[in-house]
């Protein structure tokens, strides 16, 4: 008899749609696999019999063939195995799915014994499904936490082929939908705060425009002065994620198989640093099989990159487009992936490599040795940095300060109303926040009068800054400006601004 | 040959060192007497390096006559216009290679020298007395080092002042390549000087030999900062020995780049307390008046209180943005306009990202 189960294969970010299909006809009793395979899933076929075997299914002795159809796409991963053995109970009249066949989707691996084994790639297998029109998808247990986030179908979680018969009777209930519930359970439940930061205002208030713009950063200092604990805390002062956001980038943590049971959603914006010896393929995705990378897995939050000069400069170069672009294209012979990156660069470099210029007393360096090191960030990338600023040495009794500090609740109430600006500004444009204003926009949303024409003029004069320099420092002026909650853009957001460029020239000499 | 060609021959023999020519002279007494021995009292590996220039004599004179088209003019004791503050120190080098000029016989010298990497406080004294002296019209001598040498010279000459640098490589290179703007600078105002043949590299067995000249030419010797062993301190060792003056600025004690002018003032040297000091040294006492009359019209007056008080919390050490905000209280927004302003009015300087430092 022949029979037909729905399953999904994930490509990069995108579930497709796969048919199993199976017929039982008379001949030597064999079982072929057809449907451009990988060798994955033509393994399949000995885990899928023992798995029946040992939950009590007798197959008859037919000559059996399963296809994967569409047969011109190739077939990769074990996430085939469910329906497999499905088609095969059904097309054997072992069991009797009901509607279940046209309805669902069955997506699982199986262990010899029957038990069904997590996969990766859930949330975006079950939100294709839940695009294709079907009502149900029956799942892992392991995963039916994962899978229920999508709204509007329903996640059905297995032990182990033993519940198949019961599924067709209802017996076994869809997992309820309960991303809002856990999203507001987050909020707020941040594990760091801006209030455990003591002194640093100048690097507080540059993480704070940086958030409000959602501009790139950029902290010089000295080891130890806080970079990297700034750094860590500005997840905290971002809006919180909203629900298409939160589901976004939780995709791509289900691609990456990073979701568990108890964790089946990324509630936070992210915050990855990967370690400096990280390949330009582990930083923006890539692979035979591509998969996203730490720039994606930091998408709609931060991507740190500490001792950002050790970086190697290919995987620093790779960054510059999905800077660009807030997204990762990969092409392979299969076909094009996309990966979101929309994220937050935030980096961290010692001023040279004993860590202390200028301190002349300490640091050693000669002032090639600090151009040097220097000039390992190359120009392009210091160019989508808007923000640059240095940390100053922390002296002890800035550690044991005892004051309040403001806290990451506060700060973020004001980069919500500086963000709730730029909606209002640019509602219907196509961007979202200042740092993404091109330079016609700039032009249109950062006008300046005479006087602060030739005020900014003045300080490249003084500075001697370059161009490129003018609309960075207008982006970041806006946003200033836009934090104090003010139509146009003051003197003092000039100067501040250009304070943040103006380690530039002298630092990258 | 003449005279002139003997002392060029002398002079640019390579691995032929000045002390050694100086014993030759005092034994024979020209430099021709020298070239005319088959066998001199030197070591073998100085026979053979005269030897084979005495060979090489026709090429190396036809060589020097291509200088004239580079600009480089040359000359050796035996010519007028070989500076006479050389000829009285003990080993005057037999040949002097220049770009632009000599310092002036009847004007005053004086060299500022110090650390390559100094301090801003090193830097902005270095500038200070660079401008003061050219202010009273005394040449500036010095290395075209980084550091204290060139920061000196450069505020020199944008004075309006003339500074020789005397370099430790060939005169058609400038080296430190970052001293570049500096170089064509002090060609057109004042002079490059070297013993060294041009095209000679900048070898590090040149320098301390070069720091003889550096003194030799000054009639003071002015130590801005300088650690406890040093270049600097090969320099002062060959000024007492040549009987210049040395100053040197004070410096506070845990300073490892004051150590070595500390260290030099203990052991007698003059303390730099102002240019004035070395103008009466040099019996110079107009234009002293010159220098005062500048610092004059940059007076405080004309700065606002909030200016005022910025530039009260500044030092000549880097002082960060974050120490400023919390001394004076101000805003980033508010401070960062406000030291704008200072270093458009010439007052202060950021010597790094957030880090500023009073001039």
């Amino acid at each position: 008899m022949y029979s037909k189960i729905n399953a999904m294969a994930l490509f990069g970010m995108e579930g497709v749609l796969i048919r199993v299909e199976c017929d039982a006809s008379s001949g030597l009793p064999e079982m072929s696999m057809v449907g451009f395979l990988g060798a994955e899933v033509r393994e399949a076929k000995d885990r899928v019999r023992t798995a029946l075997k040992n939950t009590g299914f007798t197959l008859p002795p037919r000559h059996v063939t399963v296809n994967l159809s569409p047969a011109d796409i190739r077939k990769e991963g074990t996430s085939f195995d469910l329906a497999v053995a499905s088609a095969l109970l059904l097309s054997a009249e072992l069991i009797d799915l009901g509607r279940l066949p046209e309805e669902a989707v069955f997506i699982g691996e199986l262990g010899l014994d029957g038990s069904l084994i997590p996969v990766s790639g859930i949330l975006t297998m079950v939100g294709a499904a839940k695009e294709e029109g079907f009502r149900c998808c029956v799942v892992p247990a392991g995963n039916a936490a994962e899978g229920s986030l999508v709204e509007g179908i329903d996640v059905i979680g297995l032990r182990n082929l033993g519940e198949l018969p019961l599924l067709a009777e209802g017996k076994i209930p869809a997992l309820p939908c309960r991303i809002r519930e856990r999203l507001a359970e987050a909020a707020g439940s941040d594990e760091v705060d801006f209030a455990e930061v003591n002194g640093q205002s100048v690097m507080r208030r540059a993480a704070e425009v940086a958030a409000a713009g959602m501009h790139n950063l950029l902290f010089v200092g000295t080891p130890g002065s806080g970079k990297t604990m700034i750094a860590r805390r500005i997840p905290t002062i971002l809006p919180s994620i909203s629900l298409e956001e939160a589901l976004e980038v939780s995709k791509v943590y289900s691609v990456c198989g990073l979701l568990s049971e108890e964790h089946p959603l990324i509630l936070r914006r992210p915050f990855r640093s990967p370690h400096h010896t990280v390949s330009p393929y582990a930083l923006v995705g890539g692979g035979s099989k591509p998969k996203p990378g730490e720039i994606s897995l930091a998408d709609r939050g931060v991507l740190f990159l500490d001792e950002l000069p050790e970086f190697q400069k290919a995987a620093l170069e790779a960054l510059r487009q999905p800077l660009e672009d807030r997204e990762v294209h990969i092409a392979r012979v299969q076909g094009s992936f996309r990966f979101p990156a929309d994220v937050m660069l935030v980096a961290a470099m010692n001023p040279c490599r004993c860590g202390y210029y200028p301190d002349r007393n300490r640091c050693h360096c000669s002032d090639a040795e600090v151009s040097a090191y220097l000039k390992r960030v190359s120009r392009p990338l210091l160019d989508r940095l808007d923000l640059c600023v240095e940390a100053p040495t922390l002296r002890y009794k800035d550690l044991v300060h005892r004051g309040k500090n403001e806290s990451s609740a506060e700060i973020r109430a004001r980069v919500e109303r500086a963000r709730a600006r730029q909606a209002e500004r640019f509602a219907g444009s196509g961007i979202r926040f200042n740092s993404r204003m091109s330079g016609k926009e700039v032009r249109t949303y950062c006008p300046l009068d005479t006087e602060k024409e030739n005020y900014l003029k003045r300080i490249f004069e003084i500075k001697g800054l370059s161009a490129r320099a003018y609309h960075r420092i207008l982006k970041v002026a806006r946003t200033i400006a836009d934090l104090a909650d003010r139509e146009n853009i003051s003197l003092e957001d000039i100067a501040e601004a250009a304070g943040y460029r103006g380690s530039e020239e002298k630092f990258w000499m | 040959m003449e005279t002139r060609d003997y002392w060029y021959w002398l002079g640019v023999t390579e691995d032929f060192s000045a002390s050694a020519a100086r014993r030759l002279l005092g034994l024979y007494g020209s430099p021709e007497e020298i070239f005319r021995q088959h066998m001199l009292p030197v070591g073998e590996r100085q026979q053979e390096a005269l030897n084979a220039s005495k060979r090489r004599l026709d090429e190396l004179l036809r060589e020097r006559d291509g200088f004239a088209a580079q600009g480089i003019s040359w000359c050796c004791p035996a010519d007028g216009d070989y500076p006479k503050r050389l000829l009285t120190i003990p080993d005057p080098p037999a040949v002097l290679f220049r770009k632009g000029g000599l310092p002036p016989e009847d004007g005053k010298t004086a060299a500022v020298i110090g650390a390559r990497r100094c301090s801003f406080y090193g830097r902005s004294m270095a500038e200070r007395f660079g401008r003061e002296l050219a202010g009273a019209s005394v040449n500036v001598i010095s290395g075209m080092a980084m550091g204290i040498d060139g920061y000196a010279q450069s505020a020199a000459v944008a004075a309006g002042g003339r500074s020789f640098g005397i370099l430790g490589c060939g005169v058609d290179q400038a080296y430190p390549s970052v001293n570049r703007p500096l170089y064509e600078k002090l060609c057109a105002q004042g002079g490059v000087i070297s013993e060294y043949k041009p095209g000679t590299p900048p070898l590090p067995y040149h320098f301390p030999m070069r720091n003889r000249i550096i003194s030799g030419l000054a009639d003071v010797l002015l130590v801005i900062e300088a650690r406890a062993v040093s270049g600097t301190r090969i320099t002062v060792d060959q000024a007492l020995e040549q009987g210049r003056d040395v100053f040197a600025l004070p410096g506070r004690l845990d300073d490892p780049l004051s150590e070595g002018c500390n260290d030099l003032i203990r052991q007698g040297a003059g303390i730099l307390t102002g240019v004035e000091d070395v103008l009466t040294l040099l019996q110079i006492e107009g234009p002293a008046a010159g220098t005062k009359g500048k610092r004059g019209a940059r007076s405080a007056a004309n700065l606002s209180s909030a200016q005022k008080n910025v530039l009260r919390a500044l030092s000549h050490d880097p002082q960060h943005l974050e120490e400023i905000m919390m001394k004076t209280g101000y805003g980033l927004g508010e401070l960062s306009l406000i030291l704008l302003s200072l270093e458009e009015s010439g007052w202060a300087r950021p010597v790094s990202g957030g880090q500023y430092v009073k001039i």
